[in-house]
């Protein structure tokens, strides 16, 4: 594969340009518009696969977070301002959330650091697959154990017991949220928000613990949750960007044709989300994260390798390495099929129920 | 017993032009941002090793690199919102 060099850079192979073909912008439009979709629907998820989807087209490490970061940033802006034209946003919640997380992504960074320094390369890879397995997993399951109870009673759930019991906690300063129609303590918001910023920084999709600990500690409802994710998604890639652009890592031709995908898929699932009930959001988020979290599993041996902690065949490294990224793409397909499913579902319920009666004089 | 007259067709005629008026004017606007887009995203790949090379360079640059990609999200967005409610994919409208 041809590469283009920028000149005036470094000649290591971490800021290298790949040549654009047919089959790759295919591959990352289609990639874009699957991610887009997951985004505007739950607010969060596209990055996980995004990210090895380029590295795997050859594009270096930093280039594909980078230019992955570039592409989040408007693509949450949209689906942020559809959302909060059906009335899902508290941009005040938002604000806050995003805030604090920007300064869990700094934090999360350092330790990233402190771990690269300590154990190298394979060792941050270790940790960052050990938090999505464990974290993911953990989450995941619970969540989707909460959704089927909702889908099996038919009706949406209450909020959290721990949620509850938190909102009774009276430490100033006390903020209002209009749209959620809450009042609750900033000192409990900060801590999702720290959370979701250390988790975006070390997996690189924050939502995965941003949305859930909205749902379950500050008792928001999953779809405004999933809404206001995008309002910390815009934010913490924006802040990203800047960071990454200005050591000149965004490759602003990757970012196009992801964004080309992704503007369509990020408006469709934020349509879908006016069709369906607060648990489908749930569904989806929890589905994804579990088997994003057995993905990332299969790639567990490969770095126990490259610690020397345990012996295996370069080719059974390699095979486990493509079995967990198809495993990735399988869970962003199916996130997609379940979105677009329940959305057709909620339309042609829809359009029974406002079908037009003969008007009699 | 009272003759019952059926309106339906009168009313079925002014909601069909209505439509018909909606769908054009739809339909221009998507052809006008998708001519917009296409130009933008002609602009960009037919220069892309000009562009990759300025872009790549850090410092001031950012600007430039935050701007490309609010401004095509803008364009493309509202290109992609257009093409998605010709073919009928609109939210639902109480929700």
């Amino acid at each position: 594969m041809e590469h283009i060099v920028t000149a005036g850079f470094t000649t290591d192979n971490t800021k290298e340009f790949i040549e654009l073909t047919g089959q790759v912008v295919i591959f990352l439009f289609i990639l874009g518009f699957l991610g887009g979709l997951i985004s505007g629907f739950i607010g969060s998820g596209g990055a996980f696969v995004l990210t090895p989807g380029m590295m795997s087209l050859g594009v270096p490490g930093a280039v594909a977070v980078a230019s992955n970061m570039c592409h989040k940033f408007p693509k949450a802006m949209i689906g942020a301002y559809k959302r909060f034209r059906y009335g899902q946003i508290d941009v005040r919640l938002g604000l806050i959330m995003a805030i604090s997380a920007v300064v869990g992504v700094q934090v999360g960074i350092e330790i990233q650091k402190m771990i690269i320094d300590k154990w190298g390369e394979a060792g941050s890879n270790l940790y960052i697959s050990f938090v999505f397995v464990a974290i993911l997993t953990v989450i995941g399951l619970f969540m989707l154990r909460d959704a089927r109870k909702a889908m099996n009673s038919g009706e949406e759930v209450p909020s959290s017991k721990l949620a509850q019991r938190l909102h009774k906690l009276h430490l100033p300063p006390m903020i209002r949220f209009p749209k959620i129609n809450l009042t609750m303590s900033l000192w409990l918001t900060i801590p999702v928000g720290f959370a979701t910023g250390m988790l975006a920084a070390t997996i690189a999709v924050g939502g995965f613990i941003g949305v859930p600990g909205m749902i379950y500690v500050l008792g928001v409802p999953a779809l405004m949750a999933s809404a206001t994710e995008l309002v910390i998604a815009f934010l913490m890639g924006f802040s990203g960007t800047v960071t990454w652009a200005l050591g000149g890592f965004v490759d602003i031709r990757l970012t196009l044709i992801i964004l080309a995908g992704s503007l369509f898929g990020v408006q469709l699932g934020a349509i879908g989300t006016t069709y369906v009930k607060d648990y489908m959001i749930k569904i989806v988020m929890s589905t994804i994260m579990i088997i994003v979290a057995i993905s990332r599993g299969f790639a567990i041996p490969g770095y126990l390798k490259e610690l020397g902690t345990i012996t295996i065949a370069d080719n059974t490294v390699s095979l486990l390495d493509n079995i967990s990224f198809v495993i990735m793409c399988v869970a962003m397909g199916i996130g997609g099929v379940i979105i677009l499913g329940s959305m057709w579902k909620g339309k042609r319920a829809a359009s029974i129920s406002e079908s037009p009666v003969p008007f009699i004089k | 017993m009272e003759e019952v007259k059926v309106i339906q067709p009168v009313y079925g005629n002014i909601l069909t032009r209505t439509i018909h008026t909606v769908w054009t004017k739809t339909f221009v606007r998507a052809v006008l941002f998708g001519a917009l887009s296409l130009s933008a995203y002609l602009l960009v790949f037919l220069n892309h090793k000009t562009v990759t090379e300025y872009f790549t360079r850090g410092g001031v640059y950012t600007l430039a690199v935050v701007g490309t990609a609010v401004t095509f999200s803008l364009i493309h967005g509202t290109f992609a919102n257009y093409i998605l409610e010709l073919v009928g994919i609109r939210a639902k409208e109480s929700h």
